[in-house]
């Protein structure tokens, strides 16, 4: 293949013996390593590379960095992606990419109709119409919505990986332009830990795509000198293709690292912690807003000569270069000496720099001041413009190009600055806003800053890395500046748009948007003023690439249309991310099993093995919430577990219950303190029941509590609460009661919990060997000893939670599954049955033992729960005590619990079923109390609940009616036990 | 003007000249027979009622910044109804139905979708807590409906079941919409301007003046203004502004974060919670998908966002929908919630005669229409509408929570 | 994500970390002595200070120590942090 017509011989940083092919909208072309997507259209001539946002207007390659507007692209193939910048997508062989927002093609795009009709399509058009018929929005909305959207999200996953990392530096410096390159190295050489971030693939910023001279030799080779010596630096790390996207508190920063080796990571999430932060970001060129300044063909000044110098490719053949400010002056240089035949440079001011006009005029360019362009011909492409002078007496003047450089200045990028919490101020020496006061341990320097002159990025880069670095006690020799390029002023006037030769004609700001001067000036009409509400109401800056080129043209307009300052209207806020990052980055190696982890007991292979259901069941654990035999329902398997215990014996895995060892002199005190019941008088190798309260009376958590020694106690918790409970403990330790000498430890993972429950229970204990009595006389309900079951050190306790004999031991972790498997054994001759949560769940209810979240919500008290028996009268204060001892009859009737029989036996209450007052048809008054739980009790055979009622004990053996989709059932209020009311059982 | 495809194509031939402010951006008289502080959608809307339903048109809205600038500029755009707790269930399903007619009635489209909502149950545990929540409200007529598996696939065919957390059912939500949020403010305050009410921007109430009979005047960074009907209704700083009138309102100030991705072309309808990351996205009609999770862990009255939130929402998303791995994150903020003891409104009249207060709907976007016709009939009348009883301030002096939080959703 | 001076530990993230309350909002010496509206104040009503305040945070992820904490609400700058009383 022969060099493109685009292409210029010799120029530019790309690697020429290194072709790489590319498809684009299905055709192939070529390009080089070293080229971006865009540099590659560019050199191959293609000039329509999308369609807007509303009009579909055709639009070309606009800027070169990330800041691009037009040139977005879907990615296709392995890593199919939607709207990927093309100007900082790095060319790789074998890259396919299309058009977004195009149908058919974006050569020939349907959409395009609408730019017909655009005049009808105002900002906020919308706003205005698709009223009728009433309430029907979504008839247009959904219509609406598969025209907007860009690209397409992929409909499988890339199956990338991504991981995230913490990094700890003195100085971080975000850029590696002349600016950052200096801060990087001065506070390099003091050996501080420096981080230098930077988004292109090599560094040099701005100084890659210009020909300046340092210390009199070209740019290119200070960089080299430098990046040498910084990557010879033990203590400098450097980041290539690293986007800073998010400043947080604290110095606290997120980089996003681009396919750091594409064979391991895609992505890398860099979350790093600065002492020192250096913001060396650089500046965005902004256009001007002229009639249809989209065409593809017009493109930022900068950008021009960047894509020459930089990746030598020309953008066009015949230049015109539109400007407001000296800057533009070099670029108009460089195109020339890049073979760019530039024409004409129409400048909006009176007069620019004499020398740079004398430069350009020995180039052979023309300069036409004090006027601005009134026309762009070529839709497609470009082929000419009409220039006029401002006052308007010269006749207008046709110049053909196909390539308009323009530049409207510069704007700092200060998004960094800005989300650190800082506030920008308007600089009118440059038109546009710089960072205001720093208020983290933060510099900005160089162009970022405002300062555009080569001298004095470096110059202030040097004292800045050796300021930040001096703060974190690093220190140095000062380094000398070097000499560079004499550089004039920007001497700016601001021109955020030119006139319109009519009034139909479109002048952009926001090109993501579509948004025109006209948008703007429609809000400001319709009374949106503010900033935030002309962004809002014409949607300018919310587009993909959230404003960075034409944020400030619309607050400079919305200043001149409102006649007022632009440091008076302010910039609306800038927020993270300052590029997109990927769903893949953000996540990490957060996905599988490592999203959460799986908090094991050592039971719960066994479960897995054997059909246990498992199911989450708080603190991170999953447990068995019934273990099914081959073939068997959900219910089945729990019926026959609950009849197991009920009648035989069950095994349950009690081990993910919280554990705290309550150790001290003042242990009792702290207890009678935190829970409602008094424990002066429990002896060693007793345990007791506890109810625990929030001050505010609601139930935290009840459980078991077990004295093991004069000072030590072990208190049990429920497993998804054991985390607050110890927080709320530490708490009134630590803040409250610094005075009582307690400590405690959580030992929840030290020890695995076994209970085995039911009639037969001791004769299992018995069979699996205990070297203790556990006769009922001598090892008594409540009971706790140390022991050895089956040969291992246990400690076996008298409790329970189903209401059968139970015996609940107790051994270290690592012996857990030994025990499980031992207990098991001996458990075999009398039918052993392991039984899961839901069974628990089932059994619990039929005695009515209170749940946490259920019978014990926030608003029914620990008397309405019919726990009154657990509050003891005669202690002092405890957490909750007042809250229970509050005037009760304020509010009406409380929600007391109780039991209900269904009068249809087979009819199981669903839980949350309203009970219903039938008597009335007021929604206030009509749900008198709630089912907190049903089932089908297999031991009474028929069907039992628990229910929340107003007044519900005064009104037990009445007949109520519980309220379901279906139907209305009638049941009769009862005492909340269903089994074995006196506890006999569990006793025995 | 009346906004319709008429005027708007008439006004297209002739460049749009004619469009006049949506409201009247007034100066403020020296009295006023009622005050709203705050014009975001709650305040318009409580303004516009007055005017409308009650005949109160000498109003006055005092907005210290920009109209909708609070929290009506930085939500989610959901509008839903699952609340547990009756009070609470039936006054969000009302909630939900008044924004029906809102484009109508205002004559300016708020783009009301219905999209509907599908909650994707991860546990057993959640599935019967969600059976409660739906068994519960069904009294009061929400439609929530516990789906199987198979339905869910259907209603969100891209789904995949994590492997921590497996999918085991869901809800629909069919009664679930989505509001275009700025629209409800300008939509408010246009209706109003028309009715005569003075909307005043950049005016912040600086204290507000009581004598023996109850609230007299508000002094604001305009001069001071008399009224004897105070309606509050803002956010974030509910606090601050009650104090003025020596009431301690008895809210946190709490974040709330929420993000965007770049937009795509539409891939999802309903607006989807995943219920074991607590974590929910839709897709607004640009394509962006919106995305949030619960209020930040510590109080805090800076509107910034923080890295975690975002990487823990996007890993939770990523769980059910792979697909979206190249997908990409464009930008997050946070607004920040006044939140009650128990996250449930107080609309409410308060010790200070004539001051009445319409603050803390956690989240209050989706009550905007309700709450503000509730709370200008409670201006209006004295007396609070039976449907804002269990919302009233007393209730933290006698302790009748509505604990929404120690239950479903919230544990 | 803000980053906490342990007085134990040292400078950690924020996601360690539980916020625990107000160091303002105390619980009452004498619950009994109080009317009950009184107490529900307590119970329902925090400071929500804007601006710097004293906070209670426990190293969850960490020492498990409760920390006091002093921030600034409106931009979360932080200043002192110290140990609480029941830890020296």
């Amino acid at each position: 293949m022969t060099e493109s017509l685009f292409r210029i011989a010799s120029a530019g940083r790309v690697d020429r013996t290194k072709k790489l092919t590319f498809t684009f909208n299905g055709r192939t072309y070529s390009g080089y390593a070293g080229d971006t997507l865009a540099s590659a259209l560019l050199a191959n001539g293609v000039s329509i590379v999308g369609r807007s946002f509303k009009y579909h207007r055709p639009r070309g390659i606009m800027s070169a960095g990330p800041e691009e507007t037009n040139a977005i692209v879907q990615l296709l193939g392995d890593f199919d992606e939607p709207n990927v910048v093309a100007t900082m997508l790095p060319l790789f062989e074998g890259l396919e990419a299309r058009s977004v927002n195009a149908r058919p093609t974006v050569e020939f795009d349907l959409g395009a109709i609408k730019n017909l009709f655009h005049r009808f399509i105002p900002a906020g058009f919308y706003y205005k119409t698709f009223m009728w018929p009433a309430d029907r929005w979504d008839w247009y909305g959904s219509a609406i919505r598969r025209v907007a959207g860009w690209g397409t999200a992929p409909a499988t996953p890339a199956g990338g990986r991504y991981e995230h990392r913490y990094h700890h530096c003195d100085v971080l410096i975000v850029g590696a332009g002349p600016a950052g390159l200096a801060a990087a190295l001065a506070a390099g050489r003091t050996g501080a830990r420096v981080l230098l971030v930077d988004n292109q693939v090599e560094p040099g910023g701005s100084l890659l795509g210009t020909n300046l001279v340092i210390d009199g030799t070209a740019a290119l080779q200070w960089i080299a000198g430098i990046t040498a010596e910084l990557d010879a630096m033990p203590d400098v790390v450097r980041l290539s293709e690293a986007s800073a996207t998010g400043y947080y508190d604290q110095n606290f920063l997120t980089v996003v690292e681009n396919r750091p080796d594409k064979h391991w990571v895609r992505e890398r999430l860099w979350k790093i912690r600065a002492k020192q932060v250096v913001l060396a970001t650089g500046a965005i060129e902004r256009p001007i807003a002229f009639a249809d300044n989209d065409r593809p063909g017009v493109m930022l000044a900068a950008a021009a000569s960047n894509y020459c110098v930089r990746y030598g490719v020309m953008p066009g053949h015949t230049a015109v270069i539109f400007t407001n400010n000296n800057g533009s002056y070099q670029h108009a240089i460089d195109l020339v000496r890049s073979g760019v035949a530039v024409a004409t440079i129409i400048d909006l001011r009176a007069q620019a720099d004499p020398e740079l006009s004398a430069a350009a005029h020995a180039e052979g360019i023309e300069i036409l001041h004090s006027s601005h362009i009134s026309k762009v011909y070529g839709s497609r492409k470009l082929r000419a413009v009409e220039v006029v002078a401002k006052t308007g007496v010269a006749a207008a003047r046709r110049i053909r190009c196909d390539l308009l450089a323009v530049s409207g200045g510069w704007n700092p990028t200060i998004h960094l600055f800005s989300q650190s919490g800082g506030k920008p101020i308007y600089d009118t020496d440059i038109a546009s806003f710089v960072p205001g006061a720093t208020v983290q341990n933060q510099l900005s320097v160089g162009a970022c800053k405002g300062s555009f002159q080569l001298s004095r990025c470096i110059g202030d880069g040097l004292v800045a890395g050796a300021r930040s670095a001096a703060a974190c006690g690093f220190d140095s020799d000062d380094i000398a500046a070097p000499a560079c390029t004499a550089e004039a002023s920007l001497d700016i006037i601001p021109a955020w748009e030119v006139p319109l030769p009519k009034p139909s004609g479109l002048a952009f700001l926001d090109f993501n948007n579509d948004v025109t001067t006209k948008d703007i000036r429609l809000a400001v009409r319709e009374g949106y003023r503010s900033v935030e509400l002309v962004k809002r109401y014409t949607t300018a800056g919310m587009g993909i690439d959230q404003g960075k080129s034409g944020n400030v043209n619309i607050i400079g307009l919305l200043a001149e249309i409102t006649d007022t300052k632009p440091g008076t209207v302010g910039t609306t806020t800038y927020r993270p991310a300052y590029s997109p990052i990927s769903f893949g980055a953000m996540a990490g190696a957060d996905n599988g099993h490592s999203i959460i982890p799986w908090r094991r007991t050592p039971i719960t292979d066994w479960f897995v093995d054997n059909g246990g259901r498992l199911d989450e069941t708080g603190a991170l654990f999953r447990r068995p919430l019934y273990i099914a035999h081959a073939g068997e329902s959900a219910s089945d398997a729990i019926n026959r577990e609950a009849l197991a215990v009920r009648n035989g014996v069950g095994i349950y895995d009690g081990t993910p219950l919280g554990k705290i060892s309550v150790k001290g002199p003042d242990a009792v005190t702290f207890l009678n303190r935190v829970y409602t019941n008094a424990w002066d008088k429990l002896p060693v190798g007793r345990c007791k029941f506890g109810y625990m309260l929030h001050d505010d009376g609601r139930l935290l958590d009840d459980g078991v509590t077990f004295r093991l020694t004069d000072d030590h106690y072990l208190m049990s918790t429920g497993s998804g609460v054991a985390a607050v409970v110890l927080k709320h403990l530490e708490k009134l330790l630590h803040c409250d009661w610094p005075d009582l000498d307690v400590y405690l430890t959580p030992v929840s993972d030290q020890w695995a919990v076994i209970c085995v429950c039911g009639p037969l229970a001791r004769d299992v204990v018995r069979a699996a060997g205990i070297d203790i009595n556990v006769d009922p006389e001598s090892f008594r309900f409540l009971d706790t000893r140390y022991c050895k079951v089956a040969g291992i050190d246990a400690r076996v306790s008298r409790v329970t939670y189903t209401g059968e004999l139970s015996f609940e031991v107790v051994v270290a972790t690592r012996h857990g599954r030994n025990c499980w498997q031992a207990l098991l054994a001996a458990g075999e001759a009398f039918d052993i049955t392991p039984v899961g949560s839901d069974t628990s769940m089932l059994l619990r209810t039929e005695k009515a033992f209170i749940a946490a979240g259920l019978e014990g919500d926030g608003h029914a008290n620990i008397y309405d729960v019919g726990m009154g028996w657990v509050v003891s009268k005669n202690k002092g204060d405890f957490i909750g005590k007042r809250s229970t001892e509050r005037d009760l009859s304020v509010g009406g009737p409380r929600p007391e619990v109780v039991g209900l029989l269904p009068d249809d036996t087979e009819f199981v209450p669903p839980k949350g079923s309203p009970i219903i007052n039938t008597n009335t048809d007021d929604d206030a008054q009509k749900m008198i109390g709630m089912v907190t739980i049903g089932f089908h009790s297999p031991n009474l055979q028929r069907s039992i609940a628990l229910a929340q009622i107003r007044d519900g004990r005064s009104r037990i053996g009445e007949t109520i009616s519980v309220f379901t989709k279906q139907q209305i059932k009638t049941a009769k209020i009862c005492e909340p036990v269903f089994f074995d009311p006196d506890g006999e059982r569990m006793r025995n | 003007m009346k906004y319709s495809a008429l005027t708007l194509a008439l006004q297209g031939l002739r460049n749009h000249r004619d469009w006049r402010p949506a409201w009247r951006n007034a100066t403020p008289k020296k009295s006023y027979d009622a005050i709203i502080i705050g014009g975001g959608g709650h305040g318009l809307g409580a303004a516009f009622y007055l005017a409308k339903k009650h005949g109160i048109r000498n109003v006055a809205v005092l907005e210290k910044g920009w109209l909708g600038g609070g929290n009506t500029a930085r939500n989610t755009m959901t509008i839903r109804d699952n609340f547990l707790y009756p009070d609470n269930a039936r006054f969000h399903h009302a909630a939900v139905k008044a924004w029906h007619s809102l484009s109508t009635e205002l004559n300016f489209n708020i783009m009301l979708s219905k999209r509907g909502m599908t909650t994707v149950l991860m546990s057993e545990r959640d599935l019967s807590d969600a059976q409660r929540m739906v068994n519960t409200t069904a009294l009061f007529g929400a439609k929530h409906r516990i789906i199987d598996l198979a339905e869910l696939q259907r209603r969100l065919p891209m789904a995949v079941s994590p492997e921590r957390l497996p999918i085991v059912g869901g809800i629909h939500h069919p009664d679930v919409v989505i509001a275009r949020h700025d629209a409800i403010a300008w939509g408010y305050a246009r209706a109003a301007s028309k009715f005569g009410v003075d909307i005043v921007e950049n005016c912040e109430v600086v204290d507000i003046h009581c004598d023996a009979q109850g609230v007299c005047g508000v002094e604001t960074t305009q001069g001071r203004i008399a009224t004897r009907k105070l309606g509050m209704a803002v956010a974030g700083h509910g606090k601050q502004v009650a104090a003025m009138a020596e009431i301690v309102l008895p809210i946190e100030t709490v974040p709330l974060q929420a993000l965007v991705s770049s937009p795509v072309k539409p891939v999802i309808d309903d607006v989807v919670v995943l219920r074991g990351f607590n974590t929910y996205f839709m897709q607004s009609d640009k394509g962006e998908l919106v995305m949030g999770a619960g209020t930040d862990p510590y109080p805090s009255y800076a509107q910034r966002g923080s890295p975690q939130i975002p990487e823990a929402i996007i890993a939770a998303i990523l769980q059910v929908f792979p697909m979206f791995e190249r997908m990409k994150f464009m930008r997050q903020w946070a607004g920040v919630l006044d939140i009650t003891y128990d996250n449930t409104p107080i609309i409410s009249k308060t010790p200070v005669a004539g001051f009445y207060v319409d603050v803390a709907g956690s989240g209050g976007f989706k009550t905007t229409p309700l709450a503000a016709m509730m709370h200008a009939d409670l201006i209006a009348n004295d007396r609070p509408d039976p449907m804002i009883d269990a919302y009233s301030l007393d209730r933290f002096a006698n302790g009748r929570l509505i604990l929404e939080r120690a239950s479903y959703g919230n544990r | 994500m803000i980053y906490i001076d342990c007085p134990h530990c040292g400078e950690r993230n924020e996601d360690e970390f539980v916020y625990g309350g107000d160091v303002a909002h105390r619980r009452p010496e004498d619950p009994a002595a109080l009317s009950d509206a009184q107490w529900c104040n307590y119970i329902y009503t925090v400071p929500n200070t804007k601006g710097w305040a004293e906070e209670h945070w426990w190293h969850m992820r960490g020492c498990q120590r409760w920390i006091t904490v002093h921030r600034n609400s409106v931009n979360n700058e932080l200043q002192s942090v110290l140990r609480e009383k029941g830890n020296d």
